[in-house]
């Protein structure tokens, strides 16, 4: 038996327009329409791809009203439950209803073959767009074994995805750590492991394949962060070990014995090892200011065997950089883990906003793992750190910001516990998080069964050039090796230039 | 050469007679090869049809993974096989029916046969491979009815039938198509349409700007990259090149011998016949790599739990694999032997036969995702599942065991990802259907694998250790004293380690878990143990050691000491070769 309810005033007027271009006659329910993936309540960019969905309580043929504040609608109609959105009628839409409300009004015929509506979805469509490409890269869920895997850009415009790089022709080789300056698509860089061994860089003018490798560092660049003028990448470099519990429902620790910040001169392929950031502590995961005039990182007390893993707490650091003489200040630490409470890692600056995202997690530093890792904020001016309402019960990992400082992206584990999706939230002046919403696809259901991992995505302003086969052109050629910059590397402390101690890892980097 | 009417309907007879006895052969052939051995090596819930799509040949892997179920069941599984040659003679039929007045156009087509039939006993040549032969040679048989004259319309006609073979069955199927075109212009002597090839050919190139994936080599090659194991048997690619192998028959032999034999033509065809049949009975057999397939039915049996008929087939052998050791202690501990018979096995591998942690291959760890699904020790299951569906992505058993982790986790979302993918396969929808409707009443528990993970549980977290197994299961031991499997593995990896002082520390285990003995082996370890070490008289838990094993353990060490050289030594003892005394002096890898 349907309930007849009363519909407040706003959805009222959306359920006017719509019902010119519904069913005929149809009665109201009180029942709310499950819809998959969550795209419910959520603020959307005005340039992303139409957000396609199952209706998980259909009807024998169900029809999708979505409507804007203009009185634009479309409909789309299912037999099977899935909505899949016209793209030209999609970007229509949300053009023309930028800054308002997106109603999605979804009625459903029953058994009896009468019609009802079920409660409207209410979006927002934001007037702040969204970089139109990500670049990630798919692994499958394995620890110690890989085969497939790949760096890919996809269009947050549509659902056009171009790989990058992928093993399957360097003889399945692991890859990883794509970054790129600022989103530029023409400044990449990435990791090649195994046979193909280096790191490919592009510079908007030339590609380079080198080899950061030196005696003087504790391994090759691991993870990376360009300078904003482009002639500079922060790189740690780990001494990265996995160790695997024995209780259910983790998976993996990821611990490091050692690690350094140390920096590589792009145009001279060679590397320093500035001694703030090379010290006896583990300095990790650097990444720049938006003006290049700091580096912040994570950096926690040096590691002994005794004490347990879960005592392992990062805090969150800044250093100021001259970029003319290319010295670093003094240390500062913004957040101390112990008066936190948590470990941080993964630290980014938002541009146009006084933000630094980072995520908090019980231990450790690699939070992928990490069911307890979710995203914070820490607010430049005041000091303050906030705790957005994207979390999830699962891991949240990996936020970088749009080009604009307007759209937070970040991988959550949330749909299924196990796999990482990507996850975008819009960020207003405030600091203030709207409900997150995931990666639309072409097929609906396409998360339900999919089994990679989306891993680091990244922003980018455009679509990057390159091309498997292009990359696989430069990478069957050796890698230059990088020279180390004893001159610029003194350490502070004892003025020498002694390689960095190196203790075997496990493996060099497996996100 | 001219036919008379009587003579071309004998000989037609005489072709389709030989098929039919051909056919009949195969399904006596196939009981010999034990194709459902096919099955236990490729296992994979099918992939779906948009991923199919995707790319050249991909069809035909959907196609060979709901192939592979067929042929769980015998008899099914010879009817589809028996189809697929049926698919092929009629294509090559159809390809060389310009010779069909040839009085060896039967024998021929049949001698063409011979390697696709010899190619089923390759338990690893991927169905996948086999589906886009056979697709090949249908579609290029179909496309070969049609000709243009017109070069560009022919050119044309080829490039669409091109793409139409290229992305059902990949490289495979358009090297049998080039080879088909060929075939008809030279047979049909219009040489010039020879170029109506070259569309087919840069087919691949064509293919290039969709996946900027594929390297040249990849476009042309990629149903035979596809494989994950890429060392192909020689009769592949005897089977994909049988076009071009007829070819010369019919121009060369085929004319010298009905020269020879001007007025017999039917004779020619009879005794070509027999000649091909002779030849498949003489072969058939030589073709089945026995050893592969004794290894195969050790898997096909240990995947099914079927532990006696794990000893069975391995019984008396002294040299085996150290997986078949390693599926042959588990079959020991499933019959309650593990710790009385370890040693009737050579046991070389020392904890390695109990063990296969540090050979990362995906393979290798689907079993130890089994193993340690038996043990109730759920997230190195889930582990070494994930690990093996690195490259076995769609593996049954490696779903069943993410399903079943997962579902104990409480993660049902996530089990039901990957029952979700399990469904596909026909053969789980009944067990697909039970853990669903458990996952939907909440009812999980009741499932005993499941069962036994919460119970087997650790309640304080410790790292299991890669490098080395038997501290992981010691510590999982500790945690779970109840856990009999943990322990009589953990015995058992002392024992071939030659810690027996472990094994004597862990004898109060046995009292515990209600031993009315001990097992023999562990009798033997401690009588070497008394020998060496003066322990405390308690030290057995109020175990005894039988007279027997005294008696035999006096005499072992007489017959050690009567012999002077290490192998006349070997000799003597050779009654006690399964004694753990044997192996500790002599067998063992830590033997002196």
């Amino acid at each position: 038996m349907l309930r007849k309810i009363k519909i407040i005033i706003p959805c009222a007027l959306s359920l006017v327009l719509a019902c010119g271009h519904g069913p005929d006659e149809y009665e109201q329910s009180g029942e709310a329409p499950e819809i998959y993936p969550d795209y419910t309540s959520v603020v959307i960019p005005p340039n992303i791809a139409p957000m396609n969905f199952r209706i998980k309580n259909p009807g024998k043929v169900s029809i999708a009203e979505l409507s804007n504040n203009r009185n634009t609608t479309l409909r789309v109609k299912s037999r099977t439950g899935q909505v899949k959105i016209p793209q030209k009628k999609w970007k229509r839409l949300l053009e023309e209803g930028k800054g308002g409300m997106l109603t999605i009004s979804i009625y459903r015929k029953t058994k009896k073959n009468r019609w009802e509506m079920l409660a409207p979805v209410v979006n927002e469509i934001a007037s702040d767009r969204i970089d139109p490409y990500i670049a990630f890269r798919k692994i499958p869920p394995a620890n110690i074994i890989w085969k497939s895997m790949g760096i890919y850009q996809r269009s947050l415009e549509n659902f056009r995805e171009f790989p990058i790089m992928v093993n399957s022709i360097t003889d399945n080789n692991c890859m990883n750590c794509h970054s790129f300056n600022a989103g530029d698509p023409r400044q990449m860089l990435f990791h090649m492991r195994g046979p193909y061994g280096g790191t490919l860089l592009t510079t908007g003018e030339a590609l380079h394949f080198v080899d950061t490798k030196s005696d003087h560092t504790r391994s090759a660049g691991v993870y990376p962060s360009w300078h904003p003028d482009g002639d500079l990448i922060a790189f740690s470099a780990n001494m990265i070990n996995q160790w695997f519990p024995s209780r259910m429902g983790t998976t993996c620790y990821v611990m490091d014995k050692y690690s350094d910040i140390v920096l590589y001169d792009v145009k001279a392929n060679s590397i320093t090892r500035p001694a703030e950031l090379a010290s006896e502590k583990l300095e990790n995961v650097p990444a720049w200011s938006n003006d290049g005039k700091k580096l912040y990182y994570i950096c926690t007390d040096p590691i002994s065997d005794t004490l347990p893993h879960t005592s392992i707490l990062f805090s969150l650091m800044q250093i100021g950089f001259d970029k003319e003489t290319r010295k670093f200040g003094v240390p500062d630490t913004l957040i101390k883990a112990k008066d936190f409470g948590r470990s941080i890692t993964f630290p980014r600056e938002a541009p146009g906003k006084e933000l630094v995202s980072f995520i908090g997690l019980d231990h450790g530093y690699f939070s992928i793992y990490n069911n307890e890792a979710d995203v914070y904020f820490y607010h430049t001016g005041t000091g303050k750190i906030t705790k957005p309402g994207i979390n999830s019960e699962y891991t949240e990992s990996y936020p970088s910001w749009s080009e604009n400082g307007d759209w937070l992206m970040f991988v959550s584990k949330r749909d299924d516990g196990i796999m990482s999706q990507v996850w975008f939230s819009h960020i207003d002046e405030n600091g203030m998080a709207g409900k997150p919403f995931v990666l639309p696809q072409k097929n609906p259901d396409f998360y339900e069964d999919y089994i990679y991992n989306f891993n680091r995505p990244e922003f980018i302003s455009g679509k990057v050039s390159l091309n498997p086969r292009r990359v696989f052109a430069i990478v069957k050629q050796s890698a230059e090796t990088s020279s180390f910059n004893k001159a610029a590397s003194v350490s502070l402390s004892s003025g020498a230039t002694i390689p960095a101690d190196k203790k075997e890892s496990t493996f060099y980097h497996h996100e | 050469m001219e036919v008379s009417l009587k003579q071309a309907s004998l000989i037609k007879f005489t072709g389709y007679a030989g098929f039919i006895l051909v056919l009949a052969y195969l399904f006596r052939f196939l009981g010999k090869v034990d194709i459902s051995l096919i099955y236990y090596w490729q296992q994979s819930a099918p992939p779906s049809l948009m991923e199919s799509l995707k790319i050249p040949g991909g069809i035909c892997e959907l196609a060979g993974a709901r192939f592979v179920e067929l042929l769980t069941r015998p008899f099914t599984g010879s009817i589809a096989l028996a189809l697929m040659v049926s698919i092929l003679f009629f294509s090559l039929l159809v390809i060389f029916r310009q010779r069909k007045e040839n009085p060896l156009y039967f024998t021929v087509m049949l001698a063409g046969l011979i390697p696709f039939i010899f190619m089923f006993p390759h338990y690893r040549l991927p169905a996948a491979l086999i589906m886009s032969l056979t697709a090949g040679f249908l579609l290029s048989a179909i496309q070969s009815l049609y000709a243009f004259r017109n070069l560009i319309a022919g050119s044309l006609y080829n490039l669409l039938a091109g793409i139409v073979i290229y992305m059902v069955a990949g490289s495979a199927g358009l090297l049998v198509f080039v080879q088909v075109i060929l075939i008809q212009k030279i047979l049909t002597k219009r040489y010039p349409e020879l170029l109506t090839i070259l569309p087919v050919l840069i087919l691949p190139l064509l293919y290039l700007p969709l996946n900027t994936s594929f390297t040249i080599s990849r476009a042309y090659l990629i149903s035979f990259l596809v494989s994950p194991y890429d060392d192909l048997p020689l009769i592949f690619y005897f089977c994909v090149f049988v076009p071009l192998l007829i070819l010369p028959v019919f121009k060369g032999m085929g004319y010298i011998l009905t020269r020879i034999f001007p007025k017999r033509s039917h004779i020619l065809n009879i005794s070509g016949i027999i000649l091909v049949l002779a030849v498949l009975l003489f072969f058939s057999d030589k073709s089945i790599n026995t050893q592969e397939r004794q290894l195969f039915k050790i898997y096909e049996a240990s995947f099914g739990d079927d532990w006696n008929r794990v000893l069975d087939l391995t019984a008396g052998q002294s040299r085996i694999s150290q997986l078949v050791q390693f599926e042959v202690n588990r079959a020991l501990y499933q019959t309650g032997r593990l710790l009385d018979s370890l040693f009737s096995y050579p046991q070389h591998y020392g904890e390695g036969g109990l063990f296969l942690e540090g050979n990362n291959s995906s393979r290798i760890a689907v079993h130890m995702s089994d193993f340690y699904f038996d043990m109730g020790y759920a997230n190195e299951a889930r582990h070494w599942a994930n690990e093996a569906q690195v490259v076995l992505m769609r593996h049954p058993v490696v779903l069943k065991n993410l399903v079943l982790t997962y579902a104990a986790m409480g993660r049902e979302d996530a089990a039901l990802k990957y029952l979700r993918i399990l469904e596909r396969s026909g053969l789980f929808k009944d067990w697909c259907a039970s853990i669903d409707e458990m996952i939907e009443t909440n009812t999980v528990v009741e499932d005993p694998a499941i069962n036994s993970f919460i119970l087997n549980n650790p309640e304080t977290d410790f790292f299991a250790l890669t490098s080395d197994p038997t501290r992981k299961l010691m510590t999982f031991y500790s945690h779970n004293p109840d856990n009999k499997m943990a322990f009589e593995y953990l015995v058992a990896g002392y024992l071939l380690h030659h810690q027996i002082s472990r094994v004597a520390d862990l004898l109060p285990g046995f009292r515990h878990l209600g031993y009315e003995k001990l097992p023999r082996t562990v009798e033997e370890a401690m009588l070497i143990y008394l020998a060496r070490a003066k322990p405390d008289k308690h030290f057995l838990a109020d175990y005894s050691i039988s007279k027997k094993t005294m008696e035999d353990f006096t005499d072992f060490s007489k017959l050690v000491l009567s012999g002077k050289t290490r192998e006349e030594q070997m000799l003597n003892v050779s009654p006690y070769t399964d004694t753990y005394w044997y192996y500790f002096l002599f067998s063992s890898p830590y033997a002196s």
